[in-house]
């Protein structure tokens, strides 16, 4: 049996029991809510943090797209030749295979993708191939691919319309007389018997 | 292997550990407990006597009261019990108040949240009992959850506010003021199994065999009815009257919670089970 006791020294006090309990179950409501926010805060300055690296970013990007706009600046000239520089890779490896067989139409260099767009036209299509094939052999080329050829027919002469999507690699690092080397490797094609 | 714990205890239990301690001359121990810094003691009173008990139960000194059922006789009684400590420290005191001056009541169940919002319930009982003006009693009621009925009762106010000061001038801390049925009752809450039950609790009067019986009725784990009456021949026609009074149906069992004195052939023997007091006043 429960029995509850009764003391007149002490006359009716409601039992301690519930309130204890409540205090206890505040207490603990309070904590999990203070760890909660704390997560929160984490979360909240990684994301800052994330922002602000973006942010940085950004700016890096519209102080070298500005520095074209305000010559003569100090830094400026650094951050254009460095801009222009970002391309040669690029032309560097397209010049390097190219031979007089092979007339290009277009360039389109895309240094933020490292991409390059060639449309060219050949003789025939071992020529186009085999160009597209020593590209992809360099070591500074990551990805090649054949976007398009058309054959063309000509009164004066047939020819082959080709068009290549090249990936570089950003930092090759070839040595410097690995250029000489690619360049006698180059004219294979030439060499090839159609 | 792990010795199981029920083959351990046995053997710890016959082990002497008084033995083991260290021997201490009896001389010294009488006057180290006389003037204990510490004690604990009980104070009895009911309408004929004041009786005052040691921490270990024994009745210590007995005080018959001048005129008897007088809370102006009483008042006297207790300052004639009132223990007398040596030396300063926790003295702690529980008075227990017996049957003229300890009214209790069964209230069933409104929907009232706090012990204090029951109090004019309680009042309104005591005025219908036709004991008095309920102004001069102090009232308690049980705290308990939402739906439950109250046991409450009352003491009288002069009572507690006599021995409040007499406490504060005694330099004792005043533990509890607790009516006997109470007490009893949570002393051998253990020993009674809920159900539809009586809980009697015999308080001798005067002379032997004549008793004050303070019959509760419990259902469904709630106190349902509570009735004093006075029990001076046969205990089942006693009960037989509080069923009547209490409108209550016939209990499973019984509980009687009294003295050792008492005659334990004076009720249905088949459903009753004794209990001893927990305390033993001398008549």
């Amino acid at each position: 049996m429960k029995a509850i006791r009764l003391n007149f020294a002490r006359a009716n006090r409601p039992g301690a029991t519930a309130g204890i309990v409540a205090l206890l179950v505040a207490v603990g409501a309070l904590l999990m809510s203070m760890r909660y926010l704390d997560h929160l805060k984490s979360v909240g300055e990684a994301l800052d943090a994330r922002e602000g690296a973006i942010a940085r970013n950004e700016q890096k990007y519209q102080t070298i797209s500005k520095a074209h706009q305000q010559p003569g600046k100090p830094g400026a000239d650094e951050l254009m030749a460095q801009q222009r520089y970002a391309a040669e890779p690029a032309r560097d490896l397209l010049e390097r295979g190219w031979n007089p067989n092979i007339a290009l139409l277009s360039v389109e260099v895309m240094t933020t993708t490292r991409q390059i767009n060639v449309m060219f036209e050949t003789r025939s299509v071992q020529d186009a191939l085999s160009y597209a094939d020593w590209i992809e052999a360099q070591p500074g080329t990551e990805h090649v691919s054949v976007m398009r050829q058309m054959q063309k027919p000509g009164p004066p002469m047939k020819s082959v319309e080709t068009s290549l999507q090249i990936t570089w690699r950003a930092a090759a690092g070839q040595p410097a007389d690995a250029s000489a080397a690619a360049v006698a490797a180059a004219p294979l094609s030439q060499e090839r018997p159609r | 292997m792990p010795v199981p714990w029920s083959r351990i205890a046995p053997g710890l239990r016959a082990v002497n550990w008084r033995r083991l301690l260290p021997a201490r001359p009896e001389q010294s121990e009488r006057p180290v407990q006389q003037a204990a810094w510490w004690s604990q003691s009980t104070v009895w009173l009911d309408g004929h006597r004041a009786c005052r008990f040691s921490a270990a139960g024994q009745a210590e000194a007995v005080f018959p009261l001048a005129s008897p059922y007088e809370i102006s006789a009483a008042l006297p009684a207790l300052d004639a019990m009132l223990p007398n400590p040596q030396r300063p420290g926790v003295h702690r005191l529980r008075l227990l108040v017996g049957a003229p001056f300890a009214c209790y009541f069964a209230l069933p169940w409104r929907a009232l949240p706090r012990p204090v919002d029951w109090l004019p319930l309680a009042r309104m009982q005591f005025v219908q009992g036709g004991v008095g003006g309920a102004e001069s009693w102090r009232f308690d009621i049980q705290d308990n959850g939402w739906g439950r009925p109250r046991l409450a009762a009352a003491v009288p106010e002069l009572l507690c506010e006599h021995l409040t000061r007499l406490c504060r001038q005694h330099k004792i801390s005043l533990h509890a003021v607790e009516p006997a049925y109470t007490y009893a009752v949570a002393q051998h809450r253990r020993h009674i199994a809920d159900g539809e039950i009586v809980v009697v609790e015999l308080e001798e009067m005067e002379t032997r065999g004549a008793y004050v019986a303070n019959i509760g009725f419990r259902s469904h784990g709630h106190w349902s009815g509570f009735v004093t009456l006075p029990a001076v021949d046969s205990l089942d026609a006693v009960l037989r009257d509080a069923a009547s009074l209490c409108d209550a149906p016939p209990p499973e069992r019984i509980y009687i919670i009294a003295p050792a004195s008492a005659d334990r052939r004076a009720a249905d023997a088949s459903r009753t089970h004794w209990l001893q007091a927990p305390w033993d006043v001398p008549v």
